[in-house]
């Protein structure tokens, strides 16, 4: 009887709640879209770091100069 | 097929299953589903040396998470027995029989809904539920029982005609 029952609502459950091959193509579909999405805007951060570095480096560069000037080396 | 894709199609019925099973409602549910991968596309390096016991759990568990987040977050109104908030008008079969499932899942507390989706959806026996979830094989068996009690109860207009309770 519990097998009966077992049986049965192992059916129902797919029935109602099974992804079909048709859902599963559309699910990957929807979520490859979104990695990708992910990926852009990490690639769209690590180019803003980047520029954020570069633009930071000039000013250190010119400071380090300056101290060596003031402080030449012997 | 990439080596994640296949990951991503062997383990999505179960993940869905699960999200459908705290949620209840089907676009939520690929939501919580998509942004579970999401978290093992950034994890997959570990993942593909886990077993598939261990792949299983951290899906799971992953999930579970999530959905606490989004319910601290968003204020996610957990699984209720639907009342009067009928969806669409005129829904097809399988619409009516998510709704009818829907219905009698919200009779069960969050585990055993959990256990139930594994058991009959994923069709895991009490072992690989119980390694999964972290339970004792035992009480899965229990919850398993009372669960397809209430189901049962809930659920006759599915069954054919003359079909053993």
């Amino acid at each position: 009887m519990t097998r009966d029952l077992d049986e049965l609502l192992s059916h129902t459950f797919h029935q109602g709640f099974g992804l079909s091959k048709r859902e599963e193509d559309g699910f990957w579909e929807r979520f490859a879209a979104r990695m990708e999405r992910e990926a852009q805007a990490w690639a769209f951060f690590v180019v803003a770091m980047v520029r954020t570095t570069s633009r930071v480096r000039p000013a250190v560069l010119s400071s380090t100069w300056a101290s060596q000037r003031s402080h030449p080396a012997v | 097929m990439s080596d994640f894709e296949s990951f991503y199609r062997d383990h999505v019925q179960l993940v869905y299953a699960l999200a459908l099973s705290r949620s209840g409602d089907a676009w939520q549910a690929e939501d919580l589903t998509q942004e579970t991968f999401l978290r093992a596309w950034q994890h997959f390096g570990a993942l593909v040396e886990a077993d598939p016991t261990a792949r299983r759990a951290w899906l799971a568990r992953t999930l579970r998470n999530l959905v606490i987040d989004t319910w601290r977050h968003r204020s996610l109104v957990s699984l209720e027995p639907l009342g009067d908030a009928e969806p669409a008008p005129a829904p097809d079969e399988r619409a009516e029989l998510r709704i009818d499932l829907t219905h009698a899942l919200a009779g069960l507390d969050d585990t055993s809904r959990e256990i139930v989706m594994l058991r009959y959806l994923e069709d895991l026996n009490s072992r690989e539920i119980g390694e999964i979830m972290g339970l004792p094989e035992g009480t899965v068996r229990r919850r398993l029982a009372e669960s397809r009690r209430v189901l049962a109860d809930r659920l006759p207009q599915w069954a054919p005609e003359g079909a053993a309770r």
